[in-house]
């Protein structure tokens, strides 16, 4: 019986990354240069935080297109509520009579991200950078490219993760949180208003999914729709890089994470020689194969094929010395 | 020189080897490329690629010395290997002759002049009614496409989807040869009674049809075998149920069947029935039928693996709202098949 073969967890030893500055900046790396993970690839000013209010905001004090603001004073008032600054910034007059208020400009490093050789720069405003990565497998995710450093929660129980969210995590904002096994629309929806990059967790429910392609957040889900767990592996996995600069591609299913050369299982030689390790896809499933069952009520569920037969497998899921019956193909085999 | 040709539908592909003269062997792999499975490792060409030499190279058969044919919905898949011809499942359905193929997967129903392809899974299971679980369960279809159902309730209720989206007003010309094929009679179900259900539900227009399932895309394969070049000997007689006589009347009917053995057989099947008489024959037999709707009219049967099919349900009548019916039908089409 011949089953294609999931690997969460793949290691891609020559891959490019393309970092790209918000507006046109200046290189601190010429092409050729190794960097690492946290090295400044260059610099540029901008306004990085902008505020646009409704029409029924009236300034204060506001006579010409634009003026400038310090953090803290007030900017107008909505109706009775009173704005006040956030930042020091400009408020500006829109040429539909609306306005908008924009953060000062301020400095921007723009970080390499990987460890890998700046193989070109284009002008000012992109670099591309030859690494190596580890790329986690969604189940299903949002077709958006993001990227931001990951924050790991620790399996929080569901009614705690919005709490961490808003209190526990300093500036969400620009971040790729991983929320645990499974993640509600309301967490979703709060991390959407907070700013923050993409939110990747094991599970959902199809709904949550549909807020974050409507809203064109980055949302991503290892296990699939429900309240799934996530595959152990890939939480240790997460854990281990926790706080490192990561590549949500969603385009391609895949959470990518830069890793050092070392960390790679095979390794290319100084001399060129490549060791990499080459993975069948497909595979016979026997006894003793480690399969991800994909039927109900063990959807998601990993285990170990007890005996083959022609139409099904019987797998133990470890919990008891019994062995469900899954049919062809409600599954695949793991590595 | 050795053949293969392949059919890729979306929840699973059909392969027809042809090492000899002599030798040959039709295979369903019930797995398609998936990105949510399979795009951390390869690309789908890359994937059918070793999907099609794994197969060759079990066989002894190399791939550069074989003729590789291949058809697929709504097109081929691109493959790293050399094909000798590809085609799109609509194409195959236009060109036949014969017989009208009806071509059902999970998200299409096309039939000769029209394409009913609906829009994506997402969408799918967002706009379902249901509680969490229903909606998960079939957004989940959608990541793991080759999945199927392990409970009949859900696969009816896919199925049910599947209906609602068949045109209204098609209606099938009475007199023809019926072949159901595509991906989602090539799965391998668990409940193959809810295949007959499905043809039922599709089967539009009253009169009498000569119905065929495919449940190795038997029909595409062999079409594309033929349009490549007619010579070939295709697997198409090998691999073909032939169902048996379904009658669709539009109300009450009495019908007198005389199989040269025996007394003749008077049935009478009052309206909104479905009724399943089994009946495989060497010799046809002869069936005398009388409606309201169809009128008197004689008939020669052989039946086939099921038998014949008596609907005398109204067009606006589904199976899959009427529990009452479902149910009846289940257990009709069960003892059928258990008798097989």
């Amino acid at each position: 019986m011949l089953v294609p073969v999931i690997r969460r967890i793949k290691e891609n030893s020559n891959c490019f990354v393309e970092r790209v500055f918000p507006v046109t900046g200046n290189w601190n790396v010429k092409e050729g240069d190794f960097v690492e993970s946290f090295n400044p690839l260059g610099e540029c000013r901008f306004s990085q935080n902008e505020i646009k209010f409704p029409e029924e905001f009236r300034p204060n004090n506001f006579k010409n297109d634009k003026k400038f603001y310090y953090s803290e004073s007030l900017l107008g008032k909505i109706k009775k509520e009173k704005i006040f600054a956030p930042y020091d910034g400009n408020l500006v007059e829109n040429e539909d009579g609306s306005f908008t208020y924009q953060e000062n400009e301020r400095k921007y490093v723009l970080l390499s991200g990987v460890w890998g050789t700046v193989k070109s720069l284009h002008e000012e405003n992109s670099a591309l950078i030859e690494t190596q990565t580890k790329d986690i497998l969604f189940a299903t995710s949002v077709k958006k490219h993001v990227s931001g450093e990951l924050v790991v929660f620790p399996n929080p129980s569901d009614i705690l993760k919005k709490s961490y969210l808003e209190n526990f995590v300093k500036g969400v904002k620009g971040k790729i949180i991983y929320m645990g096994d499974f993640v509600g629309l309301d967490v979703v929806k709060k991390a959407y208003e907070m700013g923050t990059s993409a939110i990747i967790a094991g599970s959902a429910h199809s709904e949550t999914m549909g807020f974050a392609k409507d809203n064109d957040f980055a949302v991503g889900i290892f296990s699939g729709f429900g309240n799934i767990r996530t595959p152990e592996e890939i939480y240790k996995f997460l854990s281990s890089v926790s706080y490192r600069y990561v590549f949500f591609e969603g385009d391609r299913n895949l959470l990518r994470i830069p890793v050092k050369v070392e960390d790679l299982r095979g390794v290319k030689s100084i001399a060129g020689n490549d060791t990499d390790f080459v993975d069948e896809i497909l595979k016979e499933v026997e006894s003793g194969t480690k399969v991800q069952v994909f039927q109900e009520p063990y959807f998601g569920w990993v285990g170990v094929v007890d005996r083959v037969e022609e139409s099904c497998i019987f797998v133990k899921f470890g919990l008891n010395d019994n062995s469900v019956r899954i049919r062809l193909p409600n599954f695949f085999i793991v590595e | 020189m050795p053949l293969i040709a392949a059919h890729f539908d979306i929840s699973g592909s059909s392969f027809y080897i042809q090492k000899s003269k002599k030798s040959s062997e039709m295979l369903n792999f019930p797995y398609v490329y998936s990105k949510g499975v399979l795009s951390n490792q390869c690309t789908q060409k890359e994937f059918y690629k070793i999907l099609i030499e794994k197969i060759l190279s079990e066989r002894n058969i190399n791939p550069s010395r074989c003729t590789i044919l291949m058809s697929g919905f709504m097109d081929p898949p691109e493959v790293d290997l050399k094909t000798k011809f590809s085609i799109g499942v609509v194409d195959l359905i236009e060109s036949s002759d014969e017989l009208v193929p009806i071509y059902i997967n999970n998200c299409s129903f096309i039939t000769k002049g029209i394409v009913n392809a609906y829009s994506s899974c997402e969408d799918d299971s967002k706009g379902s009614s249901g509680d969490f679980g229903d909606r998960d369960q079939l957004a989940n279809f959608c990541i793991y496409t080759n999945t199927i159902p392990a409970d009949l309730s859900v696969q009816s209720s896919l199925d049910s989807n599947l209906f609602q989206r068949i045109p209204e007003d098609y209606k099938f010309e009475s007199g023809r040869k019926l072949i159901f094929t595509g991906g989602r009679f090539s799965q391998p179900m668990m409940d193959r009674e809810l295949n007959y259900i499905l043809m039922l539900e599709a089967l539009k227009g009253y009169g009498v049809f000569e119905v065929f399932l495919d449940t190795y895309n038997v029909f595409s394969i062999s079409k594309t075998m033929q349009m490549y070049d007619r010579g070939l000997d295709t697997p198409y007689k090998d691999y073909i149920e032939k169902t048996g006589t379904f009658i669709r009347t539009g109300g009450a009917v009495e019908c007198l069947l005389s199989t040269g053995v025996g007394n003749d057989q008077f049935i009478e099947i009052e309206e909104d029935k479905i009724f399943v008489l089994p009946l495989r024959l060497q010799k046809p037999a002869k069936l005398s039928l009388k409606s309201s709707v169809l009128g008197t009219i004689d008939i020669r049967t052989t039946g086939g693996d099921i038998g014949l099919i008596f609907d005398t349900r109204d067009e606006n009548t589904s199976i899959y709202s009427d529990v009452k019916m479902f149910n009846d039908c289940i257990r009709q089409f069960k003892e059928v098949l258990k008798e097989k």
